[in-house]
């Protein structure tokens, strides 16, 4: 009771109109209070930026085999398995690739479809939840109890299953769309968005259940709004924070399971140089060239402990808020 | 003189928000003498229940008490240790609070919760405690103490569970009962009795009491002596029937004429202060209330009073109360200017037939498996009509189906049966079948301003949409930002709100953006659901004198509900008062409230607290609570409670319908002309209240 008492003059004092010098300390405050999520946000903006431009800084094409005239020697055998040099910032792997131009073409795959995928299941997931917490009843009952069993098969076998049948049948097709895009990235997309949808609608439906029969939605369908507006101009708003945190979580574990494939040799394809892939190639390889499994397993765990921190600072900058 | 129970000096209490201490409570002085209730009473912010629990020493974690000394027993409760403090609380310091439900353990039974506190600080056996559980049980007027000890915390009403804190708080026989708000969260007729008992109970275990609330009525009617706060401060204290005849500071004298019932029954305009209490560490050194004050003076706004002894025991902060008491000045005039516009023609603005609706049918298991589950009859064959410019008020306790009613004329729900007319066009129970006129003359305000309006959306949107989506002709956008600034200045706002976000608004700015926005396209008819019930008292006088002129000038009629009969009797032209789902009496305000014929309306008008101490009274004690409609009472729903039940007959069949003048109608077996006769004699004899109920009745909630 008494601390209710005072909570409200305090949210009232804290956004007093601050003139541009108390913004900027206020920024400040906000990264020494929380230093990590800062870094983890400085990391994921550069693996973004890898992601877009990487191949333009990649000094050599990702299947390009590098021989020693390439780089003004003279004998054409392929340079394979060479340490970290000045020409060759994180070496070459077994068949003469140079491993910092393969990690810079593999960001795509490692990062975009990872990133891609997310973000179509939470377009796709979170307008079902909306939908379905908000009707409510019988369709939201079968609607709920079908993503309940999508969502108690274990992801990994869903994915085992998915490409072994996926894969196959998608090359057969002949499309030039499924050529260009890639028959294996299709199906890895497939797959996250198949798992992703059903957990981010339950997280939207349960928001929307907690909004849903508030009074400015009541107040909304007595001014005669129809089921989109309210939907996504009344109840988006409220339920975004929400989706922004389970997004940003979902979005590393997507990384996770990409990779996780890779290493398995049921993800992305080769020749394409994705970083769980390139774990798997270099297994062998551990005792006499070691750099070659260090530089991708190294890219993976900092760029998965970057999201986290980044979604872990943004999920306590949401519960400021509030 | 006395020795105090306990005595307050110079309280300073601080806290921390953010990285910063900001002052909550300044140099508050109070002293409570043996037997005495001692009303703590002020708005929300005022550090009432601060106060309360810096004097039992126990404050949130974010407080401190910066200053000033707490003495009980002869030592200072802020230098006594942690284990020491454990052998006060709950033995001779005690605390009923606010939220009974969530002070009792739900996974243990009554009877382990009340012996432990006896067996702890007692020192007894565990029979004893049992036995000295069921006596103080029974003390509390509970029939079968055995039953209600073997029981778990659900499977007790809230008023049940409310005695039951009672009883602990009082069974180590402490000297200083803290009640915190203990009858907020009940309904009128059951915190009447509540009252009553603790007024009796706390004198006969000669305790003291401090009584925390923001409910002048009750502090009326229950406490010996009232301190006021106001900002943290003490803005004055004095003996109950003192304070309420001649307040000394304005602040009182303003909250005292802000109350409806304040104008002795003409509707004259409520007495509005100004302004918003200052928010914390906004402090500074003028007096608190200087801003609000109509009688502020340069001093005033320059040095803060002291608290000055005033004579008689009465303690007063403020320059001017000299001339105050000697009648120079008034602070707040309650002006007799009585505005009745066009009065209510006798054209229906609304006219419901038959309404009637159960909850609990539609489940999709139950209609696959063809079952037919119990379900509740929320409405049962409700009829009321409301005229043209007039104001139709709703009363009933929880469970009544006011809501219910109010809901099914805007169509959020759906009434089972029923026929809806608007200005006498056939309107759908369906809200999807209701076309934009319909939509665009029924409004609503909703009860609480927090959630009625979007925090994602600016105050100009909120109330541009609706002025888009319902008003007549398509505007442009610069013309309906015009017709919103309109609005705004129209309650009470200006135009700079328009882009501000709720989370700005304070709780009665809210409820202005909401009434706006609900007369924005000019309806007919606003329906407005318990519009004051969270605000505060100085705030629901400024709401009720916006809905009265907004009436006047945009000539909309109102059905408004409210559990609050003084604010119902102030706006209604005609009242009806709900039972169970259906309506038990209806008729012009007057009639309904001034001369009460149904037992149940007796009932409710005696349980509502008065602010005059001077009209203090046992209540018509009902007999338990409410029944769950669940399980509604065969014949007169109203028979198990009814202190004027004429046998058998109440209890087998339907009342009929008896008509009196000028529409009054009620639902009872004694004619009306025999009832008056009986309750001009008096009120029924209240002796054996909540004793002889079996406890089945009240336990199944």
């Amino acid at each position: 009771m008494a601390e209710k008492d005072y909570a409200e003059p305090a949210a009232h004092a804290a956004p007093a109109p601050g003139s541009a010098p108390k913004r900027r300390s206020r920024l400040r405050t906000a990264i020494t209070a929380n230093p990590l999520a800062f870094i983890g946000a400085a990391g994921v903006v550069i693996f973004v930026l890898l992601t877009l431009f990487g191949p333009l800084l990649a000094p050599y094409s990702y299947d390009q085999i590098i021989r020693g005239t390439d780089i003004g020697g003279e004998t054409r055998r392929a340079l394979t398995s060479r340490p970290p040099s000045a020409d060759f910032l994180f070496g070459t792997d077994q068949r003469g690739r140079d491993i910092f131009s393969r990690m810079l073409w593999g960001a795509r795959e490692t990062i975009g479809l990872p990133l891609v995928a997310t973000i179509i299941s939470v377009i796709i997931g979170s307008s079902l939840g909306l939908f379905i917490g908000y009707v409510g009843g019988l369709v939201d009952d079968i609607i709920s109890r079908i993503l309940d069993s999508l969502i108690s098969i274990p992801a990994m076998v869903l994915a085992l299953v998915m490409i072994s049948t996926i894969v196959p049948l998608l090359s057969a097709s002949g499309s030039r769309l499924i050529a260009v895009l890639g028959p294996s990235n299709i199906s890895l997309t497939t797959v996250i968005v198949l798992i992703y949808v059903p957990i981010i609608s339950r997280i939207a439906r349960s928001a929307t259940l907690s909004v849903r029969d508030r009074g400015y939605i009541e107040e909304a369908k007595l001014r005669g709004e129809g089921t989109m507006h309210i939907l996504f101009r009344q109840i988006l708003p409220s339920v975004l924070p929400a989706l922004v945190v389970e997004a940003s979580l979902r979005l590393s574990y997507a990384i996770i399971l990409v990779t996780s494939l890779g290493f398995l040799g049921l993800g992305v394809q080769p020749p394409s140089p994705e970083w769980g892939r390139m774990v798997l190639d270099a297994r062998t390889q551990i005792s006499e060239a070691p750099w070659e499994l260090w530089y991708p397993v190294l890219g993976i765990a900092v760029l998965i402990i970057s999201f986290n921190l980044m979604s872990d600072g943004i999920r306590r900058l949401l519960r400021n808020e509030e | 003189m006395t020795e105090p129970v306990i005595s307050v000096e110079d309280l300073s209490i601080e806290y921390r928000i953010g990285r910063e201490w900001l002052s909550a409570v300044e140099s508050v002085d109070l002293r409570i003498n043996p037997l005495q209730i001692h009303g703590l009473v002020g708005e929300s912010g005022s550090g009432k229940s601060t106060v309360a629990m810096a004097m039992i020493h126990y404050l949130a974690r974010n407080a401190r008490i910066s200053d000033g000394r707490i003495i009980f027993d002869d030592q200072d409760l802020r230098t006594v240790g942690d284990s020491a403090i454990r052998e006060i609380w709950g033995n001779q310091i005690s605390l009923v609070p606010q939220n009974t439900m969530d002070s009792l353990n739900p996974s243990l039974r009554i009877s382990r919760q009340m012996t432990e506190v006896t067996r702890r600080h007692l020192g007894i056996g565990a029979t004893e405690a049992h036995e000295r559980a069921e006596d103080a049980l029974r003390h509390v007027q509970i029939a079968d103490p055995e039953q209600v000890l073997s029981r778990y915390p659900h499977q007790l009403s809230g008023g049940m569970v409310q005695r039951v804190m009672i009883a602990m708080a009082l069974s180590t026989r402490p000297r200083l009962v803290v009640l915190d708000e203990p009858t907020t969260a009940l309904d009128v007729t059951t915190q009447a009795v509540i009252l009553d008992l603790l007024r009796d109970l706390i004198k006969e275990e000669e305790a003291a009491a401090l009584y925390v609330s923001h409910d002048l009525g009750t502090v009326a009617q229950l406490c010996d002596y009232v301190t006021v706060l106001y900002a943290g401060e003490v803005m004055e204290s004095a003996p109950v029937d003192e304070l309420f005849a001649g307040p000394r500071h304005p602040y009182t004298a303003g909250l005292l004429a802000c109350l409806p019932s304040s104008t002795g029954g003409s509707k004259a305009r409520l007495t509005n202060i100004e302004g918003v209490a200052p928010s914390l560490g906004a402090r500074s050194s003028a007096c608190v209330f200087a801003d609000r004050c109509p009688l502020a003076t340069d001093t005033c706004r320059r040095s803060k009073p002291p608290l000055e002894d005033a004579g008689d025991g009465r303690l007063v902060r403020c320059w001017r109360w000299r001339e105050i008491a000697a009648g120079e000045i008034t602070p707040f005039e309650t002006s007799q200017r009585t505005e009745r516009a066009a009065g209510p023609s006798r054209s229906l603005v609304l006219s419901a037939h038959g309404m009637s609706k159960r909850f609990g049918e539609k489940r999709a298991l139950d209609r696959l498996t063809g079952r037919r589950s119990p379900g509740v009859q929320a409405l049962r064959d409700v009829s009321v009509e409301v005229n043209e410019r007039s104001t139709f008020g709703l009363v009933g306790e929880s469970g009544s189906g006011k809501t219910t009613l109010a809901r099914s004329i805007l169509a959020l729900i759906e009434a089972d049966k029923g026929e809806l007319r608007l200005s006498d066009q056939p309107v759908s129970l369906e809200l999807k079948h209701r076309d934009r006129e319909t939509l665009r003359n029924l409004r609503t305000v909703f009860q609480n301003p927090d959630d009625s309006l979007n925090p994602y959306r600016t105050v100009g949107q909120t109330i541009g949409r609706t002025i888009h989506k319902l008003s007549l002709e398509r505007r442009s956008r610069s013309a309906v930002r015009a017709q919103v600034e309109e609005l705004l200045t129209a309650v009470g706002l200006t135009a700079d709100y328009y882009d501000r976000r709720p989370a700005f608004l304070s709780g009665g700015e809210k409820q202005r953006v909401a009434i706006a926005r609900a007369f924005a396209p000019n309806p007919a008819l606003v329906i407005a659901d318990e519009p004051t019930s969270s605000l505060d008292v100085s705030v629901q006088a400024v709401i009720i004198n916006l809905l009265k002129d907004l009436r006047a000038a945009e000539g909309a009629s109102y059905i408004v509900i409210s559990h609050d009969l003084e604010v119902v009797s102030y706006l209604a032209d005609n009242i009806a008062v709900m039972y169970l789902g259906e309506i038990v009496e209806q008729g012009a305000g007057e009639a309904v409230l001034r001369f009460p014929s149904h037992p149940y309306t007796e009932a409710l008008l005696s349980a509502a607290p008065t602010p005059d101490p001077a009209a203090r009274h046992h209540p018509i004690a009902l007999r338990g609570e409410v029944p769950s409609p669940r399980n509604r009472p065969s014949g007169c729903p109203f028979h198990t409670r009814c202190p004027r039940k004429i046998g058998t007959v109440c209890e087998t069949d339907v009342p009929p319908v008896r008509t009196g003048e000028n529409g009054h109608e009620i639902r009872c077996h004694y004619p009306l002309a025999e009832l008056k006769a009986i309750q001009d004699a008096g009120p029924p004899a209240s002796g054996p209240s909540a004793a002889d109920t079996p406890p089945d009745e009240e336990g199944d909630r």
